[in-house]
């Protein structure tokens, strides 16, 4: 495997820069999964033993747990590598992208070309009001965040997640990033085979790469992606063209979509909850209860909630939250998934949710069985990126 | 290179900030013995392929003075790399954050 991107929208690093590449996904995945089973060792064998002499009783909940790791050298050295890596995922694309960038702009602008000539759309609004929790932070350390400095080609914050986000990966999120998409939108045409959405949005798509499998499974339906960043949406328009399928996108903001009452079959994000604060989550499910026909589902791809998790698996999650600059990440896994679809006006027995095995990781064939089950959410295979990961999802019918 | 950092103040684990301020270099040193690693890995096998009898050449190459001069360019860049957070560290002092 040398290069990292499948599809035609590539920077093209020279070997240097693929060696680093290479270097920093290898890293991650000594951290995330050697050092991770080292981690717990330390956890079990030395970290809880001190706190529970230190406080005369177990930890309870992923606060006692972190309590009892932070001191720990093991922890310590565990998060700085950590930290340094995630950094280093974003600095190992950055010079190629400084280098290529308007080579890379003028093969997109010829992939929109193209895109508008088979009817797809791009709809940008310059008047959209950014939110607050996506302009006063740079989520995961990634420089800029989805909005991106002021860039010259306007394809550049697009590029640096694309790509960063196949160093960052290390192929778990599929070899063409579209992990997640495949396994939740397959799952869903697996489980229900009589539902045939027509009409699909994908809330908070960034740069659409889990929009693409839900075009590729149902190629009748009309797929439309939403994101507020529009270096995002605009490259994920060509990106799309570049992957063969047509999608409209738009830059709109979720918690208030310009769509009609009743106009979607499938309400879909991946990955896009736990980067909103609170009340915009709210808003969102509400907004998605609104685009919802009667009959239609909402299906939110999610790090799995703290309140169906063990305390150590739950705070091992919880960690971005505390040094990944993911500050919504924890907020989000402490609320309760159902009761977040039953406030928004969904009924509490249309209440679903999923453990999806990785399609790519694990082949179609452990897929499709698991397709039939409920699935365990308390596996420490569930919503973490390593070696044996499983996708958690929840949503309502409406 | 400052803008290839994120906006926010990094994390530390150990007692003394130095030693995150080691971490982050060693990482970073890591990262560049690697992928000097792999380029020399591709080279070999170029020459390989090539029929060339690779280290013999290289023990006898003797650098040219734009050679040493271009080396020397590519020396002081990788040793930035290296050492980026001290001196972005020296950067901030220099220009105050509000």
């Amino acid at each position: 495997m040398d290069d990292l991107i499948r599809h035609s929208m590539k920077l093209q690093p020279n070997r240097d820069e693929l060696g680093r590449q290479h270097f920093v996904s290898g890293l991650r995945s000594y951290i995330l999964n050697d050092m991770a089973a080292g981690m717990a060792q330390a956890y079990e064998k030395r970290a809880k033993g001190v706190f529970e002499k230190e406080t005369g009783r177990a930890p309870e909940n992923g606060d006692d747990v972190h309590k009892a790791l932070k001191p720990d050298n093991y922890f310590k050295f565990y998060s700085s590598f950590r930290c340094n890596a995630q950094e280093m995922v974003w600095r190992s694309i950055l010079p190629t992208l400084e280098r290529d960038e308007a080579d890379l702009a003028e093969r997109a602008e010829v992939l929109a070309a193209e895109a508008a000539s088979g009817g797809a759309t791009l709809t940008l609004d310059p008047e959209l009001d950014i939110p607050r929790y996506v302009t006063a932070v740079d989520v995961h350390l990634m420089p800029g965040n989805y909005t991106g400095a002021e860039g010259e080609t306007g394809y550049g914050p697009g590029a640096l997640y694309d790509h960063g986000l196949a160093v960052f990966s290390m192929g778990l999120m599929g070899s063409n990033l579209d992990d997640i998409g495949r396994s939740v939108a397959g799952f869903v045409k697996a489980r229900y085979p009589d539902f045939k959405p027509e009409r699909i949005l994908d809330m908070g798509c960034t740069i659409g790469h889990n929009t693409v499998p839900w075009a590729k499974e149902y190629p009748n339906a009309e797929i439309h992606a939403i994101d507020v960043a529009a270096p995002c949406v605009r490259y994920g328009y060509a990106r799309a063209r570049a992957n063969d399928v047509k999608i409209h996108f738009h830059q709109q903001n979720a918690e208030h979509a310009q769509f009609e009452d009743g106009s979607f079959d499938v309400v879909f994000s991946s990955m896009f909850l736990h980067e909103l604060a609170p009340a915009a989550i709210k808003n969102v499910f509400a907004e998605a209860f609104r685009l919802l026909r009667p009959g239609g589902l909402m299906v939110h791809m999610e790090l799995p909630p703290n309140d169906q998790m063990n305390a150590y698996d739950g705070f091992y999650l919880d960690w971005d939250s505390f040094y990944n600059q993911e500050p919504f990440y924890k907020p989000f896994r402490d609320q309760n998934c159902q009761k977040l679809c039953i406030e928004a006006g969904f009924a509490e027995e249309n209440y679903v949710q999923f453990v999806i095995p990785s399609r790519e990781g694990y082949g179609e064939q452990v897929f499709q069985e698991a397709v039939g089950h409920q699935g365990d959410v308390d596996r420490d295979t569930v919503g973490r990126l390593a070696a044996g990961i499983q996708w958690y999802a929840f949503g309502a019918w409406k | 290179m400052a803008e290839w950092s994120f906006k926010g103040k990094r994390a530390t684990f150990f007692d003394d900030p130095a030693i995150d301020h080691v971490v982050a270099m060693l990482l970073a040193l890591s990262s560049e013995v690697w992928s000097l690693r792999e380029r020399v890995f591709v080279i070999e096998k170029v020459a390989d392929e090539s029929g060339l009898d690779l280290s013999a050449a290289v023990e006898a190459y003797r650098l040219s003075g734009d050679e040493q001069a271009a080396l020397t360019q590519q020396r002081q860049a990788f040793i930035d790399r290296i050492m980026f957070v001290l001196r972005e560290e020296i950067e901030q002092l220099k220009t105050p954050q509000d």
